[in-house]
């Protein structure tokens, strides 16, 4: 398989990892949105409110620090490794949401015992808690076994897509589009390169 | 604090972010690299630079293939080639050129063909027979490696932020790895895409490197000259080569998974390796707050240098801040240029 092949995989990989300055730029639009919802909310609510709100935006974060796995959209494929990629990304995706809860819940403890002085500080005890349950995740050996088989699944999954195995007309559009954006990103890399070297 | 504290301080978040999307607009693209240089050869694979004009034994950079070493020259005030010049050493680089679409390039190749030409090329342009080499990160292994297999032509090796035990308890990144088939992903991808490396980097820590980076930076009120650095430094985080297939899946199976600079037996190409026979003096830079390369997975190699002279210095900064942290800035060139004098 050629580079522009590895572009379309890396396509098609963006689907499951959202560590992706892109995905974060929506998910922090998300987040923000819900800040400004917030933000209505506690101004409608006056000034007492705020012990309220700050349960509402540790949700917010919550929601901001989603699994960065997710089951890629074309996985809906007949391929066996298809099938087998979206059950383990189901656990995987399960044992992101623990550690998410775990996060929470001791975010929230903290701010029990002291209320943080302010939305950044909030925040900071989000980012601290939350990458710390990450961490421990990331360690775990039974998590990276599960990881990999997600990892060699999605491979398997792909090179079968990719093969023509797949039987349904939508994966094919699909790899077609990949196909598109793919070249369309790997000419954009070529004039990067070209320009840098001027 | 009350409600209608929070509200302020989130309508300031979305002005300065609003303000900071400005200013990076309104900034031209971010430049890489400040020192002069002079290219002294180049051939498939890499070329090799020159910095400055100083005399003296030459030092070798050798670079990880991931990612650019633009990230050791990123403006003049943090740039690791720009401090060790003014301390009086003589600096060379090899940078990786991006692999073709033919997949066979092995670690074999990057050791014993480019960076042995590399070599030859420092030693001939500064008539000398021996140099000494930095290697940093991946580059380190490679240094580690190479002065194994040409001891003659190594006076003193720096290992800097270098896994060398690839199985400590804290390895994120070797967890990840220890199950996924590298030979499947290799034949399936053939070259590895240099965006999904960024992206597996960036989802170690999701919220420090992404979201709160970027509000850190805008509620900072960052100078021109950090927003310059801050760009610089995007650029080089997103800038990524797309690494090797056939290299990547060597790398991962000998070290990520068999751990052989700590079990021994590592065979590249026709050659045995073996670490344990360096007798050059060897300094181990490391940082303590590393999550890529942990303080335990560098420090290992004390333990395999039962014939070399070890020295090693911890920087209080992360895997990247040790390029580029004031601190590190302050404290690394001039600890690495008196090792050297030494």
């Amino acid at each position: 398989m050629n580079d522009t092949s590895s572009t379309q995989f890396q396509q098609f990989w963006s689907e499951l990892l959202r560590g992706e300055p892109a995905a974060h730029k929506q998910a922090f639009g998300a987040f923000e949105e819900q800040l400004a919802a917030f933000a209505k909310g506690a101004g409608d609510a006056g000034p007492d409110a705020a012990g309220t709100y700050a349960q509402t935006l540790v949700q917010a974060f919550q929601a901001l620090g989603q699994s960065p796995l997710r089951p890629p959209e074309s996985s809906a494929g007949p391929a066996a490794a298809c099938v087998r990629f979206t059950a383990v990304a189901s656990a995987l995706q399960s044992r992101f949401s623990q550690a998410n809860a775990a996060a929470a819940a001791q975010v929230q403890a903290r701010n029990t015992v002291g209320a943080p002085d302010s939305l950044q500080e909030l925040f900071d005890r989000w980012v601290g808690c939350y990458e710390q349950h990450l961490f421990e995740l990331l360690v775990d050996a039974e998590f990276g076994a599960e990881f990999g088989d997600a990892v060699n699944a999605a491979l398997e999954c792909y090179r079968d897509t990719m093969a023509g195995d797949a039987r349904h007309a939508v994966g094919q559009q699909q790899a077609l589009a990949e196909l598109r954006h793919g070249v369309e990103a790997l000419a954009a890399r070529v004039a990067n390169l070209d320009a840098r070297r001027k | 604090m009350n409600a209608r504290d929070w509200v302020a301080e989130l309508q300031t978040w979305q002005q300065r972010y609003a303000q900071m999307a400005e200013r990076v607009r309104a900034h031209p693209e971010a430049a890489s690299g400040v020192t002069p240089r002079k290219e002294l050869a180049h051939e498939p694979g890499w070329r090799l630079y020159r910095y400055g004009d100083v005399a003296g034994p030459p030092l070798l950079i050798v670079f990880a293939l991931v990612n650019r070493p633009d990230v050791l020259d990123l403006t003049p005030e943090r740039s690791l080639i720009g401090a060790l010049l003014e301390h009086g050493v003589n600096v060379h680089l090899i940078e990786w050129d991006e692999p073709p679409r033919r997949r066979d390039i092995s670690l074999a190749t990057y050791l014993q063909t480019y960076l042995a030409r590399c070599v030859q090329h420092v030693l001939d342009a500064n008539g000398t027979t021996r140099l000494d080499l930095l290697g940093v990160c991946q580059g380190g292994v490679f240094s580690l490696c190479y002065t194994a297999l040409q001891p003659a032509q190594v006076r003193r090796l720096i290992t800097m932020v270098t896994p060398v035990d690839f199985h400590t308890p804290d390895n994120a990144l070797s967890n990840l790895l220890a199950n996924i088939d590298v030979t499947l992903m290799a034949d399936v991808l053939g070259n590895i895409p240099g965006s999904l490396i960024t992206r597996a980097f960036l989802a170690l820590k999701p919220y420090t490197l992404v979201s709160k980076k970027y509000l850190d930076a805008a509620l900072g009120e960052i100078s021109e000259e950090r927003l310059e650095a801050f760009l610089r430094m995007e650029r080089w985080i997103h800038d990524t080569p797309d690494l090797a297939g056939t290299a990547f899946r060597e790398f991962v199976q000998l070290f990520f998974h068999q751990n052989r600079l700590v079990e021994g037996a590592l065979r590249l190409g026709a050659s045995d390796v073996d670490i344990r026979s360096i007798r050059q003096p060897v300094f181990n830079v490391y940082a303590t707050r590393d999550h890529i390369v942990p303080p335990a997975a560098a420090r290992a190699l004390s333990d395999l240098l039962p014939h070399a002279p070890y020295a090693e210095f911890a920087v209080d900064s992360g895997h990247i801040g040790i390029y580029v942290s004031r601190t590190a800035s302050a404290q690394v060139p001039r600890r690495i240029a008196n090792w050297l004098a030494g």
